[in-house]
């Protein structure tokens, strides 16, 4: 609907047209957060909208890599239980495989 | 219901005669109403006269009634004509329909078309208006066909609109621009250029504020190129504005150095010893000009160099004009003008013949070749008569000769010829004759040159001879050599040994009577240079017999040249008597040689310009020259045009170089003081001066005069303390306000300090500070800090209030006075602490303050200014995915991100969102770490310029 939405970011200080074009802004972005496929970038002279590139390989890794830290993170509680004699390992044998699955994943991408 | 009434009725009930339409229709109402009232009548009285007058009435009325029946039925289908002269009946409008009654059909068949487009008129009438567009879009309806083809860059544009609404908006501009597209081409065509102006935006902006400064700058461009051209200097200049402030007035720290302000000032500490030297220029020992170093007045001094004799000052008797006997010594030994007067005529020479040649008691007359009679006048006494008389030779050769045209000699004694084998002359003798009569005879006398002459003394009768004379006879010698174009013999063959032979390769000429080329040669040759065959000569005989031709024809051959050494000979001696008084010789020759008369005199009287020439044997000065002067002066006299550059004249410029400084003005311009003398002071007056007095300032006279102070005895410094005060002087008024170092004092009033550089006057002020409730304060103390004008700059203090709070202030003013800033910090009774400072705000700062105290009245903080802040709520995202967060707005910074996870769940503690990158300015990242299988809620916000 907006692709192909431009506007010139001067014009956002003109008087007469600052007030429509920040309003159409806002609806561009609104349609933009909606369907996650664009966002609206800008340069030196425009505000424009354009596709949201692919995650690179890269960035796929480091989003996993955060996530499978998270996931120890949150996991930890099951640690401390254990050596604290609170649980058994068996009670948390898969959060244990699962864990050292991450490490394992972490190691792997990083 | 009465007849009256009846009547009235019936009246009511009029018919208008004049028929139409409608007064029918009035007419057909009206009898219906008729019928009506009589019903009525007939119900409310019965009786018969309304009948009667009803139908009276109705009679009436049924005759108008036909009359409008008639008239009806002519409007319904009268055919021929009109009826009332203008309209036509309704038949003749049908017939007349008639023809187009198909049509009217068909209009009838399409009614419901017609009454849609009933209901549409407006809308027809619309298009009807719009008629000419309609054909206009009619004609151009390829293009619209185009559009059409070209939908979806319609569709492009009208997703763009807007953007075309920005245009729109912008039509005046875009109007504006397209009055100056040849401008935009410009433009675009220097695009570089003008991103590079783009890129100094500001520096424009800075020259556009000083445009004015700029039209100046540019007037005076011709002075900003030499400035340019001058860079160098310019460059240099600060360096010397630096050395000349150095050398000016020095280093302020070190006052002890060699500026002009040290001097000047050490100058100034001794004017009492100004000085007022007299520079006075002599010439010679003499005075010219006197100059004073305080005159008031330029003084020029001319020193003259002489240019004329007359000009010399001759004290030490140098020789400036010498008459003849004044001058001693032996003219000989002045060996310069012995030698000069060596190369002088002898004799005195008349100027044209007939005119004589006077000589006052002279000697001396030389006289060239005259012709006719002239005549020696000695206009007085000579002592011892004349010594010495004599006639110089002279020759003429009357033409230049050819073998066939020989050319005669003359000389004094006539025409040169031979006779009888002798060498004789025809003519008139030349004589001379003194005023008693006497004659002498001058004997052959010839000339070759001027150092060749022959020379006749008459009164001793010795003769000189220095020019030969021979005369060919062909019999001379056999030894000629004859060539064709020469003849020649050795001079010894000839008779000619005495002739004088040129030195080296010369060859000298010889006179001829046939030739004009005759030479003798380096050889000793004698040389007859000519084309011999002229003459018939080819051989040494020819040629003999030839010479002795012409010899026996009278036309001899002769030769006349000059000769080795000059040969004596001695003629009869001849007087010639002078007497005292005026003696004449008379030299009545018609040729005259050489005459030279020698006498001595004792005295030469009459005027010089009458000597030609004469003898100076005894030489004296008859001329002086330059080396002369010198050589009697013993030094070369100084010349006239000054190549020394010697002072003539000295001006006051000279004097300044010369001092190495400017002489101070005596109208003393700067004040300085010109006499020790107090009473010199034009403020002060004396008088009766006496001990002990000092100078009392009289502000009536404005001057400061001499007097005593009862009682008082000045003699030490007060220092402040009354210890030191002496007996008598008071310590009140304003000395109490004096400020005294290192002395406790009570200042009750402003005190001014002046600035060590005696520039600015700021004022210190003991005093309160300002207080908001001084009934309050225990006490308030501060120092505040104005300016000339009284106007307060800063303060500080400090105050006790009742309620125990120790408060100390730092106080600033704006330049105008009209705001104050606080910053304080103080002790609270109960012992702790608050401070306060006023808003502050950095430029670009996200936050500022906007006050800070912490007496809890006003503390708070404030967004500084141009910051935006965008937030959002985000529901729903999954786990472990990325989120692209549009902020809605555009920062021109990268802003600063917030994100914070939103759940009321406590089982979602520890999930985790981050922005990923650097945030963008129009969008940012985020990405979630939680539970893929989960989704999150989100509060994010973006803050930034």
């Amino acid at each position: 609907m907006f692709e192909n939405w431009k506007i010139r970011k001067a014009d956002l200080n003109n008087e007469e047209l600052s007030e429509k074009l920040q309003k159409e802004q806002n609806e561009v972005a609104e349609w933009c957060n909606e369907n996650q496929q664009y966002r609206i970038s800008d340069d030196e002279e425009f505000i424009f909208v354009e596709k949201i590139p692919e995650p690179t390989a890269e960035e796929q890794a480091e989003i996993e890599i955060a996530q499978l830290k998270q996931y120890l993170s949150d996991t930890d509680y099951a640690v401390i239980k254990i050596a604290e004699g609170e649980a058994t390992a068996e009670q948390y044998a898969e959060v244990l495989t699962k864990r050292r699955e991450a490490r394992a994943r972490i190691k792997e991408l990083e | 219901m009465d007849t009256k009434t009846i009547e009235a009725v019936m009246k009511t009930v009029t018919i208008d005669t004049k028929i139409d339409g409608g007064k029918v229709e009035a007419v057909i109402g009206e009898r219906a109403r008729m019928e009506v009232e009589r019903a009525v009548c007939y119900i409310k009285s019965g009786k018969a006269e309304i009948d009667a007058a009803v139908d009276a009435r109705l009679h009436e009325i049924d005759t108008e009634g036909q009359e409008y029946v008639d008239l009806a039925k002519d409007w319904a289908i009268k055919t021929d004509g009109t009826v009332d002269g203008v309209d036509y009946s309704s038949k003749y409008y049908a017939q007349s329909i008639l023809p187009i009654a198909s049509d009217i059909t068909t209009v009838a068949g399409i009614s419901s078309d017609v009454s849609t487009t009933a209901g549409i008129a407006s809308d027809i009438s619309s298009v009807a208006g719009n008629a000419t567009d309609i054909s206009a879009v009619a004609g151009d309806i390829a293009n619209i066909n185009t559009v059409a083809g070209d939908i979806s860059n319609v569709n492009a544009v009208a997703g763009d609109l807007s953007n075309i609404d920005a245009v729109n908006s912008n039509k005046t501009n875009i109007d504006t621009v397209a009055g100056v597209s040849s401008d935009v081409t410009t433009v675009a065509g220097i695009s570089s250029d003008v991103t590079a102006v783009a890129g100094n935006s500001s520096d424009i902006s800075t020259v556009s504020g000083i445009s004015s400064d700029v039209s100046t700058v540019a007037g005076d461009i011709s002075n900003i190129n030499a400035v340019a051209g001058d860079l160098t200097n310019i460059d240099n200049a600060s360096g010397y504005a630096a050395q000349a402030k150095q050398y000016a007035i020095g280093d302020p720290t070190e006052p002890t150095g060699n500026s002009a302000k040290y001097w000047a000032e050490q100058s100034a500490s001794a004017a009492a010893t100004v000085n007022d030297g007299t520079l006075t220029i002599q010439k010679n020992g003499v005075d010219v000009q006197t100059f004073t170093a305080n005159a008031s007045t330029n003084a020029t001094a001319n020193i003259t160099v002489p240019t004329d004799t007359a000009d010399l000052t001759n004290g030490a008797g140098y020789i400036t004009g010498v008459d003849w006997g004044d001058i001693g010594g032996t003219l000989s030994d002045q060996t310069d003008l012995q030698s000069a007067l060596n190369t002088k005529q002898d004799l005195l020479t008349s100027a044209n013949a007939g005119t004589d040649i006077s000589i006052t008691e002279g000697s001396i007359i030389e006289s060239t070749t005259e012709s006719g009679t002239g005549s020696v006048t000695l206009a007085s006494a000579k002592a011892n008569g004349l010594s010495s008389v004599k006639l110089s030779g002279a020759l003429t050769r009357s033409a230049t000769p050819t073998p066939a045209s020989p050319a005669s000699f003359t000389c004094n004694n006539g025409v040169i010829g031979v006779s009888g084998g002798s060498i004789i002359t025809t003519g008139t003798a030349e004589t001379v004759e003194d005023e008693l009569g006497n004659t002498a005879t001058a004997e052959r006398l010839l000339s070759f040159d001027s150092d060749h002459t022959d020379v006749q003394e008459i009164l001793t009768g010795a003769v000189t001879r220095k020019v030969g004379i021979k005369v060919l006879d062909g019999t001379e010698t056999t030894s000629w050599t004859v060539q064709s174009n020469r003849a020649y013999a050795l001079k010894s063959t000839l008779g000619m040994s005495d002739c004088l032979q040129p030195t080296g390769t010369g060859i000298n000429s010889l006179l001829n009577s046939h030739f004009s080329n005759n030479t003798i040669n380096s050889y000793g040759n004698v040389l007859f240079n000519y084309t011999m065959s002229n003459i018939g000569v080819s051989d040494v005989t020819s040629w003999n017999n030839w010479l002795a031709t012409q010899y026996a024809n009278g036309t001899p051959v002769i030769v006349i040249y000059p000769l080795n050494a000059g040969a004596t000979e001695s003629v009869t001696a001849q007087t010639l008597t002078t007497q005292l008084g005026t003696n004449v010789l008379d030299i009545t020759q018609s040729s005259i040689a050489d005459l030279l008369i020698e006498a001595t005199y004792d005295k030469i009287i009459g005027t010089t310009s009458a000597i030609i020439s004469f003898s100076n044997n005894s030489g004296y000065i008859t001329g002086i020259t330059s080396g002369d002067v010198t050589t009697a002066l013993g030094y070369t006299p100084y010349d006239a045009t000054n190549p020394n550059g010697y002072i003539t004249g000295i001006t006051s410029g000279d004097v300044t170089t010369a001092l190495g400084y400017t002489p101070y003005n005596s109208t003393n311009p700067s004040g300085y003081i010109s006499s020790a003398s107090i009473s010199s002071l034009t403020d002060v007056t004396l008088s009766s001066l006496a001990n002990g007095e000092v100078l009392i300032y009289n502000s009536t006279s404005q001057k400061w005069e001499n007097g005593t102070i009862s009682g008082v005895t000045v003699d030490q410094t007060y220092d402040g303390t009354s210890s030191n005060a002496q007996s008598g002087v008071a310590m009140a008024g304003e000395l109490a306000n004096y400020v005294t170092t290192n002395t406790a004092q009570s200042i009750t009033d402003v005190k001014t300090f002046v600035q060590p550089d005696g520039n600015d006057l700021v004022k210190i002020q003991l005093t309160e500070i300002e207080r908001n409730s001084p009934s309050s304060d225990i006490y308030r103390v501060g120092i505040r800090l104005t300016d000339v004008n009284s106007d307060s700059l800063g303060a500080v203090g400090f105050a006790q209030l009742s309620s125990g709070r120790l408060m100390t202030r730092l106080q600033a003013w704006s330049p105008d006075g009209s705001d104050s800033y606080t910053i304080w910090v103080g002790y609270n009774g109960d012992g702790t602490v608050r401070t306060g400072a006023p808003a502050c705000a950095e430029q670009n700062s996200i936050l500022t303050t906007a006050g800070l105290s912490t007496a809890g009245t006003y503390t708070r903080l404030q967004l500084g200014n141009g910051v935006k802040i965008a937030s959002a709520y985000i529901s729903g995202i999954s786990g472990s995915s990325a989120y692209t967060w549009n902020y809605g707005i555009t920062f021109t910074e990268t802003p600063q991100v917030l994100v914070t996870r939103r759940s009321t769940s406590t089982a979602t503690t520890g999930i985790y969102v981050w922005v990923r990158g650097t945030p963008g300015t129009s969008s940012c990242e985020i990405y979630n770490t939680g539970n893929s299988g989960n989704t999150y809620n989100f509060h994010i916000m973006a803050v930034g310029h």
